[in-house]
């Protein structure tokens, strides 16, 4: 019985560590080049409030010759 | 904040400018008010419009579930996250990139750097797009053949910033300089020194023009009328770097125009001008006053 303990126990720690090892290997390699609209597409729907409350969206943000959209991490750290 | 100095110029160039992050609007209120921000900043809480800009950033997450153990997690996560510890803070944020839209909201441009300190100056992106902006210090050169104007898009830089020396080229009456694909002469080229802080990319020419040059009977590539070499430069974000020039208040690059020109009789000799651009170096604003 105790064995049999061991051998679960072992088969457990083993399928953990295999279950940890391909979440590792799930994860992409990261390469920005291929993320976000790429040039000549036209970018999503959105409709955000700003810092004053004031909606915008993608059309909104567009001035006579076009907007420069920066995507920032935090404003805040 | 570094945007809300160039709003002017990128408005007068007819460019909006907005900015998205994951933060609520009340933290977004804060920081315009203490940097004096009128441009909108977008609060997309829960990061639903990143995600669907596919611009989620998934590493703050890896770092939470598996720590900072293995290397090249460590090392993905100090590229694009932080060079601090994994923390809950970070969930949610947008991978760091500018997207440059057209009228119709087009995608005309894009820059999305690997280092998450890397950033485009606006001036930079405007020179690019050949809006162009009035240089505030400059220096003017003039030889037998050409004008020279040399200065840099951005007075005060940061680490990380990406920013662009320029060389305006006027070339005296009927002269002209060597473009590319002038093998058999001094190709038109800005040269840097090397510099252990920055890194450079390839520099940018306009379209050349091809000339009859009658005494060798010969076709080539050249500019006849005034041009702007581009250098874009990436001021170094790594630490290391930041450690470098934290008691510095300015950075000296100095290079050379390289350059060969002719008029409808006459090659003269290639000629190297030396040119040097100082720039002022600023901190980075990561948090706001009084954090």
């Amino acid at each position: 019985m105790r064995k049999t303990f061991k051998y679960v126990g072992r088969f457990l720690l083993i399928s953990g560590l295999m279950m940890s090892f391909s979440a590792n290997a799930q994860r992409e390699t990261i390469d920005l080049s291929t993320r976000g609209p790429q040039v000549g597409e036209s970018i999503p729907q959105f409709s955000l409030p700003d810092q004053n409350g004031d909606l915008w969206t993608q059309d909104s943000i567009l001035g006579t010759n076009g907007a420069m959209l920066v995507f920032v991490r935090s404003a805040e750290w | 904040m570094e945007l809300q100095r160039d709003i002017q110029a990128l408005q007068n160039a007819g460019i909006n400018l907005a900015t998205i992050s994951y933060d609520s609007p009340e933290t977004l209120k804060r920081f315009a008010d203490a940097f004096g921000i009128t441009f909108p900043m977008l609060s997309d809480v829960g990061s639903t419009v990143i995600k669907r800009f596919d611009l989620l950033n998934p590493v703050p997450e890896w770092g939470l579930e598996d720590g900072l153990d293995d290397p090249a997690l460590q090392e993905t996560f100090r590229t694009f996250v932080s060079v601090t510890q994994p923390n809950e803070m970070f969930v949610g944020i947008a991978f760091p990139g500018t997207f440059i839209l057209d009228s119709d909201g087009v995608v005309d441009e894009r820059h999305f750097e690997n280092f998450y300190i890397e950033r485009n100056t606006v001036s930079s992106v405007l020179i690019r797009r050949g809006a162009g902006i009035e240089p505030v210090e400059a220096t003017r050169v003039s030889t037998a053949q050409i004008n020279m104007t040399s200065y840099s898009s951005n007075q005060e830089i940061a680490v990380g910033n990406r920013f662009s020396l320029v060389v305006d080229i006027e070339p005296l009456e009927d002269m002209h300089v060597y473009a590319p694909g002038a093998d058999d002469y001094q190709i038109v080229n800005l040269r840097l020194d090397p510099n252990p802080y920055i890194r450079t990319l390839p520099v940018k020419y306009p379209a050349s023009v091809m000339y009859y040059f009658e005494p060798f009977d010969e076709n080539i590539p050249v500019y006849l009328d005034p041009f702007t070499l581009v250098q874009e430069v990436i001021l170094d974000g790594e630490r290391e770097t930041q450690q470098a020039l934290a008691d510095q208040d300015s950075i000296t690059l100095t290079g050379s125009l390289d350059y060969q020109a002719c008029d409808d009789a006459i090659c003269y000799l290639p000629t190297s001008i030396p040119v040097s651009w100082t720039m002022q170096l600023r901190g980075l604003v990561f948090r706001l006053p009084g954090q």
